[in-house]
């Protein structure tokens, strides 16, 4: 199994979920809270990668990001080097991928908070922005958590996106989820197989975090 | 008159943690294994070069001290994702037609144009199937035993597309076609007969003779008259700033010692080994 | 030019989505305090009026201004929201921050200030509260009573000037309550501030009431001083709301071993309760429980015997109403059949009787304590 690889897929997953938890919360927070007529088009559009088979996401991407488009030839001239076939590329790439998995816990999270505490704070004359930090968001820790280990999650399963986008550049844009799949094509039976069991074994990790964070009976409440 | 907080904060405590972290991993590079050494050579090549590559790569690094590292994959992706900016700077396709391709997209050095090899397609089997390649030759493909044959995807594996042409030239195509699996590329379609998935495959001659599938199974040469000419072609592409180095390694591999490796791979003309 | 404006105009008019109406106008002065309370049978949409004052809910149609302040108006769109305007509600059910000591619940409406500075704008109001000691505990660690204290301290800290109360008392036992409600009315009293009370505790709302208003099925069927409105209900609905058609002002003679006597006018009433002597009172007890005797007295348990004449006989429904004049109005409700055997006439003679216990006597503010 190459290190290298798991590494790449670490970092990547770490600075996808982070970005994507600064993105998602301003998202979710709008989503929980418009009464705009037509939210349910933007819940639709941020929805969309759960459905999108990844090679068309990744289609779509590599056009528009790649260095015979306008984001692509800025991003070069700006920086000397494509914005895809690089890791920034796969950030890219991943933010918008696993962009549902962050926002739709997050929203619910929100939207599941007390309406009656959001109307008070508001009563005391408290602004928006700090009912938000001082209520709402540390009541809705455990979505936060839950949007971090998923998407966290996703971006490391991610496979068709990253290839597309990436390249499959080792120590660059080479995923362990990629070098799996450099593995079965190259027939390496005990190196693929190893892989793949740390892959599993890392998911089944992942997914317990996650069902133990959403645990009915955690009465963990955020002591302030 | 605000005075500072000094409670804990979820919120900053997010935004200042994350920030770093968003600001800092991409900047630092991941532990690889050595130091790069000077002069990297990016090459992609078409997956049925995997193992005959492999081994040149190691000779050429080698003797050069140069490190080349190469991506494998379906010719006609590979030139998708040159167009779209991949930073590759040497390109050996499957076939000729796609390096022309892109050298009218003015992605390629038209001058550094090269033939390198010439494929042959097989029908391959594993050892223990019960049809007799040699006995049967092309019938093979009809055989009772035959649920399945893999394939490379024809519509951007230039093996693919010999390989339907070849069904098509002898007539079997319409017959066979419901029994067709396609794989990415010829080592997928080789995969679907090792794993089982198909019990014959029409994959690359130098896939059959590469390592992990050489004693696993059993090959037979499509006659050349069914398909046609796969002279396999490669480029420099425009964007390498290492054309030197890039020209140096297409000589190994066509003129040096590289050549001895393709032609035990069967990648140099004619049938046999 | 300015309009210094200092009332407080309501006028709503709110559909609910499952049908039904409120629909109401009143107004409140905003100079002076003052306290109305609203009065009313559940489902009568009093919370509904709250939620619609304070901006949680938004009427159909119509105006709320407070003073110079217009908070809301359907026809030029003006909806400000609850943080824009300066009041405080207290909600039936006085939700806490469940993160969040009692001392940062109640110091939460202060602002940019640090946490030792924060502890110390909330503890006169945890002493308000009646708290001390509590400070660290969480919300899940109060009873019903302490969070509902603690609620309504968290919004009187930030001074606001309008109060919507919700049932403010109604999970406090009796002493806290009188307790509380005494510091309620005193704090309304020094900051001149304005409130509006739900209740449906007769007790309390002539306690607190400047103003009363009876609210049912989304509609003010009365509004006015408690006293008016009690002594002379302009529909059978709002005394059958208020459910005493009797009240009646005195004064308590004498007090011993759970009996009072009162002077009411120039009769005297016996009933169960204990207030000091000299102490004013109300006398209250249902029209259901007054018999009507003709003739001499035979022996009775009764202790309250009042003689007077029959003034007004209404037939209400399956009984009548009689209007008896004992020196004070007296309200009895008997059946058609016992007026009939009583030969009941305007004009005629007739002895009023009242157990003692049927009578609540309630203490009624000293006139002079009320602004």
């Amino acid at each position: 199994m190459s290190w290298q690889a798991f590494w790449l897929s670490i970092k990547l997953a770490s600075v996808t979920s982070c970005a994507l938890l600064m993105i998602g919360i301003p998202i979710a927070y709008w989503l929980a809270f418009s009464k705009w007529k037509w939210k349910f088009l933007v819940e639709a559009m941020v929805a969309l990668p759960i459905v999108l088979p990844p090679t068309v996401l990744g289609f779509y991407l590599l056009g528009s990001l790649g260095s015979q488009s306008a984001v692509g030839r800025i991003y070069q001239e700006i920086f000397g080097s494509t914005l895809v076939f690089t890791f920034e590329g796969l950030v890219i790439a991943s933010i918008l991928y696993s962009l549902p998995f962050t926002v739709q816990p997050l929203s619910m999270a929100f939207s599941g908070v007390n309406t009656r505490l959001i109307q008070i704070s508001s009563l005391l004359g408290v602004s928006v922005f700090e009912t938000f930090r001082k209520i709402i968001l540390p009541l809705s820790y455990k979505g936060v958590l839950m949007a971090f280990v998923l998407s966290f999650a996703h971006t490391i399963g991610e496979f068709g996106v990253v290839l597309m986008v990436g390249g499959n550049i080792p120590g660059v844009t080479r995923t362990i989820s990629i070098d799996l799949y450099d593995q079965v094509q190259s027939m390496n039976d005990p190196g693929a197989s190893q892989t793949a069991l740390f892959l599993l074994i890392l998911s089944f990790f992942f997914l317990s975090l996650i069902y133990f964070i959403d645990r009915k009976k955690s009465r963990l409440l955020p002591r302030l | 008159m605000t005075a500072p907080h000094r409670r804990l904060d979820l919120l900053r405590i997010l935004y200042t943690l994350l920030f770093p972290i968003v600001a800092y991993l991409p900047l630092h590079p991941i532990p690889a294994g050595a130091v790069d050494p000077p002069a990297a050579l990016f090459v992609a090549a078409a997956s049925n070069l995997r193992f005959p590559m492999d081994e040149a790569i190691a000779l050429y690094e080698k003797v050069r001290a140069v490190k080349v590292t190469v991506t494998y994959g379906a010719s006609g992706s590979l030139s998708a994702q040159i167009l779209a900016g991949a930073p590759y700077d040497l390109f050996f396709s499957a076939d000729e037609s796609i390096p022309k391709k892109l050298i009218e997209a003015d992605a390629g050095l038209a001058e550094s144009y090269f033939i390198y090899g010439r494929a042959q397609i097989v029908l391959w089997v594993l050892n223990d199937s019960p049809i007799d390649l040699d006995q049967k030759g092309m019938d093979a493909l009809l055989h009772p035993a035959i649920n399945k044959i893999a394939v490379a995807n024809p519509r951007h594996a230039p093996y693919g597309m010999a390989a339907i042409e070849t069904l098509r030239k002898i007539g079997f195509l319409n017959r066979l076609q419901k029994r067709l699996v396609y794989g990415e590329n010829v080592s997928q379609a080789a995969e679907y007969v090792r794993k089982g998935g198909a019990e014959m495959g029409i994959i690359s001659y130098s896939l059959a003779l590469s390592k992990p599938l050489q004693n696993v199974g059993r090959y037979w040469h499509i006659p050349s008259d069914l398909y046609p000419m796969l002279n396999q072609a490669g480029l420099i592409l425009k964007r390498s700033p290492k054309v030197a180095e890039a020209e140096s390694f297409v000589l190994f591999l066509t003129k040096g010692a590289g050549r001895e490796i393709l032609q035990k791979y069967g990648l140099l003309n004619g049938r046999d080994s | 030019m300015i309009m210094i404006n200092p009332v407080f105009f309501v006028d709503i008019d709110y559909r609910f989505s499952k049908g039904g109406r409120l629909k109401m106008t009143f107004s409140m002065p905003v100079d002076k305090p003052s306290t109305t309370v609203v009065f009313g049978p559940s489902g009568s949409g009093k919370s509904t009026l709250l939620h619609c004052l304070s901006g949680i809910e938004r009427p159909d149609a119509g105006v709320i201004r407070f003073g110079n302040r217009l908070w809301f108006d359907s026809q030029t769109k003006i909806n400000q929201a609850p943080r824009s305007r300066d009041l405080g509600l207290l909600f039936q059910d006085y939700p806490l921050f469940p993160h969040f000591t009692l001392s940062k619940n109640i110091g939460y409406g202060f602002k940019g200030l640090t946490k030792t500075e924060q502890e110390n704008h909330a503890n006169p109001w945890i002493r308000f509260a009646g708290l001390e000691g509590k400070e660290q505990r969480y919300p899940d660690e109060l009873s019903g009573g302490e969070r509902q204290r603690a609620a309504l301290a968290q919004l009187l800290a930030v001074m606001p000037r309008l109060l919507l109360l919700d049932e403010p008392f109604s999970a406090l036992d009796l002493h806290t309550r009188t307790l509380i409600q005494g510091k309620l009315r005193r704090w309304i009293h020094e900051n001149k501030r304005t409130a509006l009370l739900i209740t449906h505790d007769l007790a309390e709302a002539l306690a607190f009431g400047d103003q009363l208003i009876i609210l049912s099925e989304g509609q003010i069927l009365q509004q006015g001083r408690p006293m008016d409105i009690f002594s002379r209900p302009a529909l059978p609905s709002v005394a059958k709301i208020i459910g005493i058609e009797n009240l009646l002002f005195g004064k308590v003679t004498s007090s011993e071993a759970g009996t009072v006597t009162l002077a009411v006018g120039k009769a005297q009433l016996i009933a169960g309760g204990s207030i000091l002597p000299n102490e004013t009172c109300f006398a209250a007890f249902r029209a259901e429980e007054v018999v009507l005797e003709v003739g001499q007295a035979p022996q009775s348990s009764a202790r309250n015997r009042l003689s007077g004449i029959v003034r007004e006989i209404v037939p209400h429904g399956p009984q009548m109403r009689v209007s008896i004049d004992c020196g004070f109005l007296l309200t009895a409700c008997i059946t058609l059949s016992s007026a009939h055997r009583l030969s009941l006439k305007a004009g005629m003679k007739i002895t009023a009787v009242v157990k003692a216990s049927a009578i609540h006597v309630l203490s009624a503010p000293n006139p002079n304590q009320r602004s």
